[in-house]
């Protein structure tokens, strides 16, 4: 069975306010001809359709517009939600989809139910498993721990059940969460419950094939688990990424070749670097001009003024302005670390807006009006 | 400040209770109060600042209507709060002053604001203040901050978040002075001014101690003094030279005075040995003239010391010449006492003296012995006259009391008459008090008869009459029986029963029974008439009786009144009682009259029995008298027969006594005298033969001769002197003639004395002159060392403080921003503020760009001209990146000011807890509430703040929201949903009235 994993499509979402939806609609145009072109058997989009829980209008559009065309293709489609996409909405009219050939799981409920395929050589199981919040679920199964780790354990006993009931069934899972192994990018949203976040791969044991989403890059963690990333570039953090999609071919043992099918850049993510009149007139970054670029300006000294104004000039695709190093005005007083006494206060003081350090007999005589005017009594409050 | 529980009664739109687990809603960090609108979101915020500070925040404090509408009306409106500050547990309990329906009558009354603080220590609550100030005051020190204040920084209120953005300088330097009390550096300042002011005072005075010390020195150098400066004081030479000049002075006096005092002592020595010479020379001269002299006086004194030696002889014998003198005076006195005894004794022969005395002494006993029987005659005598006078008096008093027993009978006489004249008047006195009886008894009975004629009258009338009335009744019985009897066959036949037998005629068929005439009388009808009848029988017989009882009364009345009426005897009675009144006169009279009589004849009896005892009286007194003349006479007869035995007596006996006596004691003086003068004379006699022989052994030759010769002390004294002082006079002219000395300088010339004496003077004058100098010079320069000691010090104290001084200025003047050397003329409280202020915003830039990609900056430039050019402004301005010009903040979009005050309210909270840590502010902000504001912001503007606020949770701050916005429902997991009650009361549904809220968890 030929498996196409994609994931993390995040409609609707913007970079630094740049609109993307017609990138997405394009890659979307590109994972069709995919489909058709590699003969895929079946879609898996592991979660994250949408950017946000409510999407805007065109980007919903633009879903609806995706799945009819994936229901109308060869392939099977399985969606499962992530934890940006409203589980609710998202599975709005799933199980009447089911029988369309579309498979959209979101809900904790359905946990445990597979999605039946078969190919030439058996049956294929595909368990979805959406975003699972701790908190959510921890009441409704009863969990002893509040962490994605726990959860997905307890969704795993859930899949390995079902599986047992299917001796010789190859099994597809779905998941949205963060595995060890795997790097973050800037774009991703935080999901770490009680400051964890991290999954270990043991957690999948027993499964054929595991596809995972929620990272932006593209990862490997093993021979089965993978992480297809995002199909665009999400913030500039992934601007060395190579996006795209994995391309599986289960084999009748369970063994899984994949390879990665890179998805068309629209327009690529720069990030530049000098000073603003360098950054204007040098002739290497000409490839950039028609980049997203992310500039960061180390000119000494004050700000230039109509930084932006500037740099779109050459680069009407700038998006973000960055500043190495600190403004400095000349007459604001020096930054003092944190956590300085009363004392060194004083002689931080005295070494400012003099421009000469204390001496010896200065600092003594700073340190006794420190001292003479301690902390007032009347401020304490009563124990 | 961590919320643990919040519980509202009664407030805002809760009509009843809701709880509120802070808990469980802070567990991720991030929670929402969501809800419809007016369902009470904001409430609860308002709430939780009401229960720490009892304000709402924003303009709803205006309108102070916390208290819910549509609660019970004795439902109290109370807030309690469960909230850790720092590292204690507080509970604050608070109430506004609220209407509460009064618990008797109608109406309400106004229940007062109250509040409540009480702490957690251990397992309890101990109870902190009740006050409302005490509370009020409490919550600012533990949280550091006023309402106000919370309100800009921990609690963003709706609409006005962006106060703390947009506030003028004054305002925010106030919220940051107080958060992180820099009230501390405006107190160092002050130490450093005063202590500036301390060391200038320090300063100066030993700058003019300084002075005063170079004035004295110049006064004493006679030199005027520079003024000192503190460099050049130091290596001023002209002390040193000062110093020098004195010293080479005061050397070169000391010098002369030496030299002059050395002239001085040689000349005095040349006087002194030219003195000597003379004096030697004088002696010799003056001993050899004293010596002639004691020569010449040689021959006057052998004769003197013979002289001596005789009154040496001489005095023993003047000692018994002495005693014989004396012994001729005793004779003399003894001589003299002889013939005044016998003078007085009558005598003149010693010799007779004893043979007088004897006859003496012998008519002396004699005379003694008649003396006690002289004193029994004048005793014996006395008696006598006594006993007559006894007589006489008795014999008057017989005669008194014969006077007295003639009068007594006659009146014993008197008073018996008048007893029986009495008496008899007396005894009729019983039959008259029973004759007033008697009369009293029938004036009653007269009285009586009066009243009962007009009672028969009355009640013989009234008898008349109920005989005529029961006539009539007889009549009207009869009348009636007679109408009864025409009648009676009705009554039979309306006894008639159907089928019953007629009384009459036994039939029992009646055919036509008899009918009642109009005027029927039936039985009842005659009993009645003969009942009346009876009672007016009756009343008759009662009237009858009454009269018949009256008559017989009137009887008796007349039979006691005796036939007279009232009037008569009234006056019978009057009559008797005087009779009798005058009869108990008479009987007290007798009874008077007869003990008058019994004491008049006792007094009779009395009488004659005491005039015969006087009789007998009489009688003794006469015998009594007979004998003591008899016991008289024989009394004088014995004292005549012992005078004549003592050899008759002219005159008194005690005279001659006396006489003899003294004539006795005379005799026995002059028998003494005369001893006495024997003896005398031969004591005499023997002390002049003894001093007579005494002198002949003496080696003179008589008496006269050694008498002579006795010299007196003060002779003898003198003489001997005078032997004396020749015999050292010549002893000391030898030794002086002896001396070597005055042998050599008799050999010599008299030396030249005055020539010496006055080169002596000038010596002296001179070494005078030059100690004198010599002390002078040595004083100024000691005075000068002194001095340029004292110099020295005070310099050394000077400098120093002078140090100080100026050190003290510039820090002072640095502190207070005004000294020169300030490049940014900011003062330290007003540097401290803005290097807070600048770590605030450099926190809040860490927020900010992640939330508006980077673009916006917040800066604070202490420099920046501040409304009205005050130093050290507190401004803040928004820089855009892209453009790197800077705005103030008011020219922002709504959407950005919200963003940009978020930023400020996470910047500012940052840094209160890492100086937390520091202890230098008081209490961590570590719980945030934005009351709405997401509403103004875009989809990606919204994702890259819920980015930020999902970041804050790993730090461990807590942040409340408040939002209706949909996606945020969706992305927060925690949420209080907060639903309005069913709209107008209770409707039978359960549905409470007032707002709830509910505890929602994750997406659930």
């Amino acid at each position: 069975m030929r498996i196409l994993h994609t994931s993390d499509w995040h409609l609707g979402r913007s970079l630094h306010r740049a609109d993307l939806l017609g990138h997405q609609a394009a890659y979307v145009d590109h994972l069709l001809e995919v489909v058709e072109a590699e003969e895929v058997d079946l879609v898996v989009v592991a979660g994250d359709v949408f950017d946000r829980a409510l999407p805007p209008v065109d980007a919903v559009a633009l879903a609806d517009d995706t799945l009819a065309r994936l229901a109308a293709s060869r392939a099977t489609v399985v969606i499962s939600s992530g934890n940006h996409d409203s589980a609710r909405r998202l599975g709005f009219g799933s199980r009447v989809m089911d029988a369309a050939g579309l498979h959209v799981r979101t809900r904790p409920e359905d946990v445990g139910r597979a999605v039946e395929l078969a190919d030439a050589h058996g049956p294929v199981v595909v368990h979805a498993l959406p975003y699972l919040d701790p908190d959510a679920v921890r009441g409704a199964w009863g969990l002893t721990g509040r962490s994605h780790e726990v959860a997905l354990d307890a969704a795993m006993t859930r899949v390995r059940a079902d599986l047992a009931g299917r001796p010789g069934a190859r099994s597809v899972v779905l998941a949205h969460a963060f595995v060890a192994g795997g790097r973050p990018s800037d774009s991703e949203r935080d999901i770490a419950v009680g400051g964890i976040s991290v999954v270990p791969t043991s957690v999948f044991d027993g499964v054929d094939h595991v596809a995972l989403g929620h990272l932006h890059g593209a990862h490997t963690l093993t021979e089965r688990i993978r992480y297809s990333g995002s199909p665009l570039a999400y913030s500039f953090s992934e601007a060395g990424h190579t996006k795209g999609s994995w391309l599986v071919d289960l084999a009748a043992d369970g063994s899984s070749t994949a390879t990665f099918v890179p998805a068309p850049v629209p327009r690529p993510l720069a990030r530049i670097r000098g000073d603003l009149a360098d950054l204007l007139a040098d002739p290497d970054l000409a490839g950039h001009e028609g980049s997203w670029v992310e500039a960061t300006l180390t000119d000494a000294g004050p700000r230039p003024a109509g930084a932006m104004e500037r740099l779109r000039t050459r680069f009407p695709h700038a998006l973000v302005l960055a500043f190495d190093a600190p403004a400095s005005t000349g007459s604001r007083p020096r930054v003092v670390r944190p956590g300085r006494s009363a004392h060194d206060v004083t002689l931080d003081f005295v070494a400012d807006v003099r421009g000469l350090g204390a001496d010896d007999a200065e600092a003594a005589l700073l340190a006794s009006a420190c001292d003479a005017c301690a902390e007032d009594p009347t401020q304490d409050v009563p124990a | 400040m961590r919320v643990h529980r919040l519980e509202v009664t009664a407030f805002g739109p809760f009509a009843e209770t809701v709880v509120v687990d802070g808990d469980a809603l802070a567990a991720d960090g991030l929670f929402l109060l969501s809800g419809p609108t007016g369902a009470g979101k904001s409430s609860v915020l308002d709430a939780i600042c009401f229960a720490l500070y009892g304000a709402v925040p924003g303009r709803r404090n205006e309108a102070r209507a916390l208290r819910c509408d549509r609660s019970d009306p004795g439902l109290a409106t109370r807030v309690v709060l469960d909230v850790s500050l720092g590292d204690r547990r507080y509970r604050f309990t608070r109430s506004p002053a609220w209407e509460r329906p009064k618990k008797r009558g109608d109406g309400t009354t106004t229940q007062q604001a109250s509040a409540s603080v009480q702490q957690r220590v251990g397992e309890t609550w101990r109870h902190e203040t009740n006050r409302l100030d005490e509370a009020g005051d409490l919550v600012g020190r533990l949280l550091g901050m006023t309402c106000s204040q919370f309100c800009q920084v921990a609690m963003l209120p709706q609409g006005e978040f962006s106060t703390f953005l947009q506030a003028r300088s004054d305002d925010r330097q106030q919220v940051l002075a107080q958060l992180f009390r820099t009230d501390r550096y405006d107190r160092i300042a002050a130490w450093l001014v005063e202590h500036r002011r301390a060391t200038r005072r320090t300063e100066e005075a030993a700058r003019v101690a300084v002075d005063a010390v170079r004035h004295r020195l110049g006064e004493a150098a006679g030199t005027v003094p520079g003024d000192a400066s503190p460099e050049g004081v130091l290596d001023d030479g002209w002390l040193a030279d000062l110093r020098a000049s004195t010293a080479r002075a005061a050397d070169v006096a000391r010098d002369e005075d030496a030299a002059a005092h050395a002239t001085l002592d040689a000349t005095r020595a040349e006087l002194e040995s030219g003195l000597a010479t003379a004096r030697a020379q004088e002696a010799h001269t003056s001993a050899r003239a004293r010596q002639h002299v004691l020569d010449a006086a040689a021959p006057q004194r052998h004769r003197e010391a013979a002289r001596l030696d005789a009154a040496r002889r001489a005095a023993p014998i003047a000692l018994l010449d002495a005693q014989a003198a004396a012994a001729e005076a005793d004779l003399a006195v003894a001589r003299r006492r002889w013939s005044a005894a016998a003078g007085r004794a009558g005598v003149t022969d010693p010799d007779a003296v004893d043979g007088a005395l004897q006859e003496c002494r012998r008519r002396l006993g004699r005379l003694l012995d008649a003396r006690p029987a002289e004193t029994e005659l004048g005793t014996a005598r006395a008696d006598a006259a006594r006993a007559a006078r006894a007589t006489e008096a008795a014999r008057a008093a017989l005669a008194r009391a014969d006077d007295a027993l003639a009068a007594l009978p006659a009146r014993v006489e008197e008073l018996a008459e008048e007893h029986t004249r009495l008496g008899a008047v007396a005894a009729g006195l019983p039959g008259l008090l029973e004759a007033g009886a008697r009369a009293r008894d029938a004036r009653r009975a007269a009285r009586t008869v009066v009243e009962l004629e007009a009672l028969l009258v009355e009640a013989t009338a009234l008898a008349d009459d109920a005989r005529e009335l029961k006539h009539a009744r007889h009549e009207a019985w009869l009348a009636v029986r007679e109408a009864r009897l025409e009648g009676i066959a009705a009554e039979l036949a309306g006894g008639l029963a159907v089928g019953g037998h007629c009384p009459v005629c036994g039939s029992c068929d009646h055919p036509r029974p008899a009918t009642r005439g109009a005027d029927a009388v039936d039985l009842a009808a005659e009993r009645r008439a003969r009942a009346s009848l009876d009672d007016a029988e009756s009343a008759l017989l009662a009237h009858t009786d009454r009269v018949q009882g009256l008559r017989v009364r009137l009887a008796g009345a007349r039979e006691g009144a005796g036939g007279h009426d009232e009037a008569w005897w009234q006056q019978e009675q009057e009559r008797l009682e005087q009779a009798t009144t005058a009869a108990t006169v008479a009987r007290n009279g007798a009874a008077r009259a007869l003990r008058a009589l019994a004491e008049a004849e006792g007094a009779l009896t009395a009488a004659r029995e005491h005039r015969s005892g006087l009789a007998s009286e009489v009688a003794a007194a006469e015998t009594a008298e007979r004998s003591a003349r008899t016991a008289a006479d024989d009394a004088e007869r014995r004292l005549r027969a012992l005078l004549d035995a003592a050899g008759g007596l002219t005159g008194a006996l005690e005279e001659a006594v006396t006489v003899t006596g003294a004539q006795e004691a005379a005799l026995e003086a002059a028998q003494r005298a005369a001893g006495e003068l024997a003896t005398a004379r031969a004591q005499a006699a023997r002390s002049l033969a003894h001093a007579e022989a005494s002198a002949v052994a003496h080696r003179f030759d008589d008496l006269a001769a050694a008498r002579a010769a006795v010299l007196d002390d003060a002779e003898r004294g003198r003489l001997e002197a005078a032997a004396q002082a020749h015999r050292d006079g010549l002893r000391e002219v030898h030794a002086v003639l002896a001396d070597p000395v005055v042998r050599a300088a008799a050999t010599e010339d008299a030396p030249d004395l005055a020539a010496t004496r006055a080169r002596l003077a000038a010596a002296e004058a001179m070494a005078r002159d030059a100690a004198t100098r010599a002390a002078q010079a040595r004083e100024r320069r000691d005075r000068v060392d002194v001095l340029a000691g004292q110099h020295d010090a005070a310099v050394a104290a000077w400098l120093p403080a002078a140090e100080a001084a100026r050190r003290a200025e510039a820090l002072a003047d640095l502190a207070t921003g005004r000294s020169a050397d300030n490049r940014l003329r900011l003062s330290l409280s007003a540097y401290v503020l803005s290097w807070r202020l600048g770590q605030v915003v450099d926190a809040a830039n860490v927020r900010l760009a992640p939330m508006t990609d980077g673009r916006f900056t917040l800066l604070h430039d202490a420099a920046l001209p501040t409304r009205g050019g005050r130093r050290g402004g507190l401004d803040l301005v928004v820089r855009d990146e892209w453009s790197g010009a800077a705005r103030a903040p008011v020219t922002l979009s709504g959407g950005e000011t919200f963003v940009v005050s978020l930023a400020l309210a996470l910047g500012l909270a940052d840094v209160v807890s890492q100086e937390a840590a520091a202890d230098a502010v008081g209490v961590d902000i570590d719980t945030l509430f934005v009351d709405e504001g997401f509403g103004s912001l875009d989809a990606d503007t919204l994702e890259d703040v819920m980015g930020v606020l999902d970041d804050l949770r790993a730090g461990g701050r807590v942040v409340g929201v408040v939002s209706h916005v949909e996606s945020m429902r969706e992305r927060i997991g925690r949420r209080l949903e907060v639903t309005p009650g069913s709209a107008g009361g209770a409707d039978g549904d359960g549905g409470a009235r007032g707002s709830r809220v509910r505890l929602v968890v994750a997406g659930a």
